[in-house]
């Protein structure tokens, strides 16, 4: 079963605030998820991304598959 | 406004450079008009844009095709903006949540520099107040 890293969105109703989740591809809506390996926040200028690079290699070693988005994220981190 | 070249809106992930500015945008204009979105629609985009799901996995959640979900999601988004276009109420809101931020900010520290003192007093009321404020806009 593939397990994804996704943003899940969290912070107040007008404020935008994201965690970096690692998460079962069948549960995106119910909230469970496995890890938590970072956060991000678009309202900062420049957008403030941390990571727990460590987490986030280990992840990706065993096979996790990154969402577009934290793909993205992941490559102005410079992730691979 | 973050519209690509073309003027429309960027809904495809993987097309939009800014795609990270623009879903920030979305989700703030979503949470002042989603509402006004259909039911369906309404679950379709938040999936989209804050459950960050692809296309691929909601039209298998719904049942649609990838491209019936991709125009749900780039209707919306075009909506959204319209809303915010016509009625500015979240450029409005950021407006006034800055000038409260400022109003604390000054107040408080007024209030340092007049501490003990009836003025101070005053403005520490008002710095609690425009705090008060800051709060009732979340």
């Amino acid at each position: 079963m593939a397990v994804k890293i996704r943003l899940r969105r969290m912070g107040q109703k007008h404020a935008p605030f994201y965690r970096v989740i690692v998460a079962d591809e069948r549960s995106p809506r119910d909230g469970r998820f496995i890890d938590e390996i970072g956060t991000y926040d678009p309202t900062k200028e420049p957008m403030a991304f941390r990571v727990d690079e460590e987490a986030a290699k280990k992840w990706l070693a065993n096979g996790a598959q990154p969402t577009e988005t934290v793909a993205r994220l992941f490559k102005q981190a410079g992730i691979k | 406004m973050s519209t690509g070249k073309d003027g429309k809106i960027c809904a495809k992930k993987a097309d939009a450079k800014d795609w990270l500015q623009e879903a920030a945008h979305l989700s703030v204009y979503f949470s002042f008009y989603g509402e006004l979105l259909g039911e369906k629609t309404k679950r379709i985009f938040e999936d989209y844009v804050a459950n960050d799901m692809s296309l691929a996995e909601i039209a298998r959640e719904y049942g649609l095709s990838r491209q019936g979900v991709y125009d749900v999601v780039k209707r919306c988004g075009a909506k959204l903006y319209e809303y915010e276009e016509c009625l500015h109420l979240a450029e409005r809101f950021q407006r006034m949540e800055e000038q409260a931020e400022r109003i604390r900010s000054e107040a408080g520290e007024l209030a340092k520099e007049l501490a003990d003192s009836p003025a101070g007093e005053r403005a520490s009321r008002i710095a609690r107040s425009a705090e008060d404020l800051i709060g009732s806009l979340q």
